[in-house]
């Protein structure tokens, strides 16, 4: 009888569609849940280069200027003055405000997983060279994934905190050309004011022809 | 029925034909699951990747965008930015050409992910929106004006303090009261000096009524003596059968009653008369000794009225030696009174001589003679007189004697005591000096006359002629007063005439009075930012860099040859009429002249004046702004002239004229500091109170300077010259914070014109000059100028799978709008 029911296929197919089907439906919910984690890192890095472009353009704005979309005469006649030099702190938090809040309305929109909490933005100024600059952002956002336990099979938690920092370069346009005004201004100033300046200046040059004429 | 069911049947025969012919059993059904499987999956997963291709394509695209917006804004004017320090969009192209331009090149590069549908880009915030110039000055002038600033050596709070420190208008306040006190006690030692005139013509006529009395007394006696022997002989005359009344038809007794009757009346009317003119002398030999008392008063009270002052100042010395004249008025009038009259008992005396005068002519009155009336109750019938002693008895002469000496003779001689004591001897220094102040009022370098145009209201950009009234700044009528009022006093002091010189102090000190309050208004109007710089720190720095911008940007009277730009200006005409000759009247005359009748397109190089003024005719700004440049310059001397001592020893010598030599320099000082700084000279702002230029100490660098005075004329050059006391060796100016002509205007747009008033007066210069750069290539429109650009790209996804029927328009449609700008 045992034999008989050793020997007897019926259903094999099906015992191995339940095997199959299970492990696909594994390798699936993980694949589902790898994908959200992904696609929800690509959403942040997104949404951080979205923000980065916007504190690009609004950061001189002291209003409540998130983003390029429309900037009216008000806000430009409150741009603030000093805002690289003794002001700085404080344009950044005001900056991380702004961009804090349209993180908040991206995130949602494009969001695969839950968020735990609000996100966080930091913003920092790094000088480059004369009135050059870029800032780097920082967007940082708690998800809770769906099915995310089998996120442990690769090392990664059910809640994962996802981070991006991306650059932008200052586009503050004013600044940089009334800085390179001001550097210009005071080497006119240092040059009227210390003769051997235009020495050296002379001394340079005509290297700089000599090297020229060899090259 | 039947046959349906055999139809079924037939059909079902045929399907199982065919599923026994295609499937063979079992085969393919693993195959068949899945593709039912893996549709929905391989459908989600392209979802999801057409999901993040479009979030890709919108990342693409705003990049584009930004990059199309920032090249179209990379092509900025050139001319405004190098000029000006403004940054806008190039006119040549509109922003809609430009942009889709840029679009269309850049398209290439992501038309694979999206096709553009529409593009609409339109130039947004020229700098003809006064909001968005001054913030572009603002952040020009945030580092570099700031940085000029302090290289110049200027620290705002320091420099705003001082000054508020040093134009404090209480403190000018309070010498315009003391001024005001000591012109009170002039005016009524003036008063004193008619009163004692009027009482010495009183005493001349009192002394000369005196003697009319006496006479009258000593005739009525003598009549009336005449008149009682008249009788006494008709009466021995008389003969048996004679009436006694027939005495009175003698004609002895009828000449001696006339005569008696006569003299009578005289003596009654002298009598009356005689008291009359008692009152009088008493009323005003009162009123002597009380103005003397208050006179006395005053003088003390405004000479403890600089008590708050400070010490040894000039305005303190002036008023001493003012009030120290009226002292010695007072005092000496005092003392002449004193040795005629008895000042404790005087009034009593004088009124009982008054009433016995009275008295005795009411009795006068009642003498009757002639033949018996009947009813004589209340007369005197001098029938009844048995001797003629009895009417020297009963009608004496009433001694009027309290005034001792000849008191008028007293009041006139200390008069001319006084007159003596109160000459100046020498006045040539401070006729000098008024001539000097008078003659650089009249200056013909108020402007640069190379400077005339008169511009078309259709060169400007927002024409606003007359947005500030210059002719309430004007103080030139009180300015002329205290000239004249100089001048008089002059004029009386040489004279030797105290009571004139007294009339001429006073009406010099009103004039004062009246000037400082001019100033103190002046001053109070257009000072009031000093204040609002202590209230509100961050407006005023605001304000202070758009002054700089204007002051360091702009080309002025001193410096437009070096400007390379005004060459630009190709104009049409000049100032229509007759110049003006460059005194404070014609530039009155010249005020009030309409605008509107200018035909060129721009300044000639006072574009700094029109910042501050704000007019059409450039000869105007300039003379306006000099005159403001005067009175802040005399605003800013006025304490250091009060206080300073080389000023005070100047006028040590001058007693009462002091007030003359202090009213010169506050007129002429200032205006040789305006006339140094048109001629591209620096002045301190704050000076040396002991430097002043026309003290000893000041005198050797004004010296220095004035051949490069080029505005002004010879004879003013000598009047300077003649007037100053130079020292002997060197004197180097001191003060602080030295400043020249743009730096001062630049004070005077700080303190004196509205920070909207910079910006607007700034576009139509920018207008002005932008027009005739381009005039050649095209119109210049400062409304077209503009510093943003915003613009709106539609378009869609291209699908990973052409299926226009489904995607185009569909949910992967793209829209962008974005502002960029500087």
């Amino acid at each position: 009888m045992m034999l008989k029911i050793k020997k007897n296929e019926h259903g094999a197919v099906m015992l191995e569609g339940v095997f199959g089907v299970f492990v696909s439906i594994i390798v699936m919910a993980f694949m589902l849940s790898f994908g959200f984690y992904l696609y929800q890192q690509t959403m942040v890095n997104i949404v951080a280069n979205e923000i980065a472009e916007q504190v690009s353009h609004t950061y001189k704005f002291r209003g409540e200027v998130s983003d390029n979309s429309y900037i009216s005469s008000d806000n430009i006649s409150d741009v603030g003055r000093y805002r690289y030099l003794c002001f700085s702190g404080k344009y950044e938090s005001a900056n991380e405000n702004k961009a804090i809040t349209l993180a908040s309305t991206r995130l949602s929109k494009t969001a695969f997983a839950k968020a735990k909490g609000q996100p966080t933005v930091e913003i920092e100024t790094v000088r480059d060279d004369l009135g050059r600059m870029h800032y780097e952002v920082t967007l940082t956002q708690e998800y809770e994934f769906m099915m995310g336990d089998i996120l442990k099979l690769i090392g990664l938690n059910g809640v994962e905190t996802l981070s991006s920092t991306v650059y932008v370069e200052s586009v503050d346009v004013s600044n940089y050309i009334n800085t390179v005004k001001m550097a210009n201004y005071g080497l006119d100033k240092l040059s009227s004011d210390m003769p051997f300046l235009d020495l050296v200046d002379s001394v340079i040059k005509m290297m700089n022809s000599i090297y020229n004429i060899f090259t | 029925m039947v046959t349906i069911m055999r139809r079924v049947k037939e059909i079902a025969k045929c399907i199982r034909k065919k599923i026994n012919k295609y499937i063979n059993g079992t085969q393919g059904v693993i195959s068949l699951f899945m593709a039912i499987v893996m549709l929905p999956f391989s459908s989600t997963a392209l979802l999801i990747v057409e999901s993040a291709r479009y979030q890709s394509a919108i990342e693409i695209v705003d990049e584009m965008l930004d990059c199309i917006g920032f090249s179209s804004i990379a092509e900025y004017d050139s001319y405004l930015e190098e000029r000006f320090n403004v940054l806008a969009m190039s006119q040549e192209l509109t922003p809609q050409q430009r942009y889709e331009g840029y679009l269309l090149a850049n398209m290439p590069t992501i038309s694979k992910s999206f096709t553009y549908t529409s593009v609409s880009a339109t130039g947004r915030y020229s700098l003809a929106n006064t909001d968005v110039l001054r913030t572009q000055i603002l952040e020009y002038g945030e580092v570099t004006l700031a940085a000029e600033a302090l290289y110049k050596g200027f620290d705002i709070d320091s420099l705003f303090k001082k000054l508020n420190k040093l134009l404090g208008i209480d403190e000018l306040q309070k010498y315009s009261d003391a001024t005001k006190d000591v012109a009170d006690t002039v005016g009524s030692a003036a008063d004193l000096i008619t009163a004692v005139k009027e009482t010495a013509t009183q005493y001349t006529s009192y002394t000369a009524q005196i003697d009319e009395y006496k006479n009258a007394v000593n005739d009525f006696q003598a009549k009336t003596s005449t008149y009682i022997s008249s009788l006494i002989t008709a009466k021995s005359k008389l003969e048996e059968g004679d009436e006694p009344t027939d005495i009175y038809d003698d004609s002895a007794v009828k000449t001696a009653l006339g005569n008696m009757e006569s003299a009578r009346n005289t003596l009654a009317n002298e009598a009356g008369e005689m008291a009359s003119s008692i009152d009088g002398m008493k009323t005003k030999i009162g009123g002597l000794f009380s103005a003397i008392e208050d006179i006395t008063g005053k003088a003390y009270s405004a000479k403890n009225s600089y008590d708050d002052l400070s010490e040894e100042s000039l305005a303190d010395s002036c008023s001493t030696s003012t009030t120290d004249l009226v002292l010695q008025v007072a005092e000496e009038l005092g003392d002449a009174l004193k040795l005629s009259i008895d000042q404790t008992g005087y009034k009593e005396q004088m009124q009982q001589q008054a009433t016995q005068l009275r008295a005795q002519k009411t009795k006068v009155s009642s003498v009757i003679g002639g033949e018996n009336p009947g009813d004589i109750t209340y007369k005197y019938y001098i029938n009844e007189y048995t001797s003629t002693t009895q009417v020297s008895t009963d009608f004496p002469i009433i001694s009027v004697n309290s005034i001792k000496g000849d008191l008028g003779s007293s009041l006139n001689n200390t008069v001319s005591k006084l007159d003596q004591q109160s000459a100046v001897g020498d006045t040539t220094g401070f006729t000098k000096l008024l001539d000097l102040a008078a003659e650089l009022l009249n200056v013909t370098a108020f402007y640069n006359g190379d400077l005339d145009s008169n511009v078309s209201s259709t060169a400007f950009h927002s024409y606003n002629p007359g947005s500030m009234s210059i002719a309430d700044t004007l103080i030139i009528d009180s300015i002329n007063k205290v000239l004249t009022a100089g001048n008089t006093f002059i004029d009386s002091i040489k004279s030797i005439n105290i009571f004139k010189a007294l009339k001429a102090v006073a009406t010099l000190l009103v004039g004062i009075v009246e000037f400082l309050a001019a100033i103190i208004a002046w001053a109070g109007k257009f000072l009031v930012n000093v204040v609002k710089l202590i209230a509100s720190g961050s407006e005023i720095y605001d304000h202070f860099i758009l002054a700089a911008y204007g002051a360091y940007n702009m080309s002025s009277r001193t410096n437009y040859k070096q400007s390379p730009y005004i060459d630009n200006f190709s104009r049409q005409g000049g100032i229509s009429g007759n110049k003006i000759s460059g005194s404070l009247d014609d530039l009155k005359t010249l005020m009030a002249s309409p605008n509107g009748t200018g035909t060129d397109m721009g300044f000639k190089g006072a574009e700094l004046e029109y910042l501050l003024i704000g007019g059409e005719n450039e000869l105007l700004n300039q003379s306006a702004a000099f005159f403001n440049l005067y009175l802040f310059r005399m605003l800013l001397n006025l304490p250091q002239i009060f206080t300073s001592k080389q000023v005070t020893t100047m006028v040590g010598a001058a007693t009462v004229a002091g007030w003359v030599v202090y009213l010169a320099l506050i007129i002429a000082e200032p205006m040789i500091d305006a006339l140094l700084l048109v001629n591209g000279q620096s002045v301190y702002l704050i000076k040396d109170k002991e430097r002043l230029f026309l003290t000893p100490a000041g005198s050797v660098v004004l010296l220095e300077m004035i051949p490069q005075m080029t505005g002004l004329p010879d004879s003013a050059k000598d009047a300077i010259n003649d007037s100053l006391v130079a020292s002997n060796g060197e004197a180097k100016p001191k003060g602080t914070f030295k400043m020249d002509y743009q730096e001062y205007m630049m004070l005077l747009l700080l303190l004196a014109t509205d920070a909207d008033a910079i910006v607007n007066r700034s576009k139509d210069i920018i207008q002005m000059e932008a027009a005739a750069y381009y005039k050649d290539e095209y119109a210049f429109d400062l409304d077209k100028s503009y510093t943003y650009i915003d613009a709106t790209v539609d378009g869609h996804l291209n699908s990973m799978f052409d299926m226009d029927a489904l995607t185009s328009g569909g949910p992967f449609t793209i829209s962008r709008t974005g502002y960029v700008g500087y």
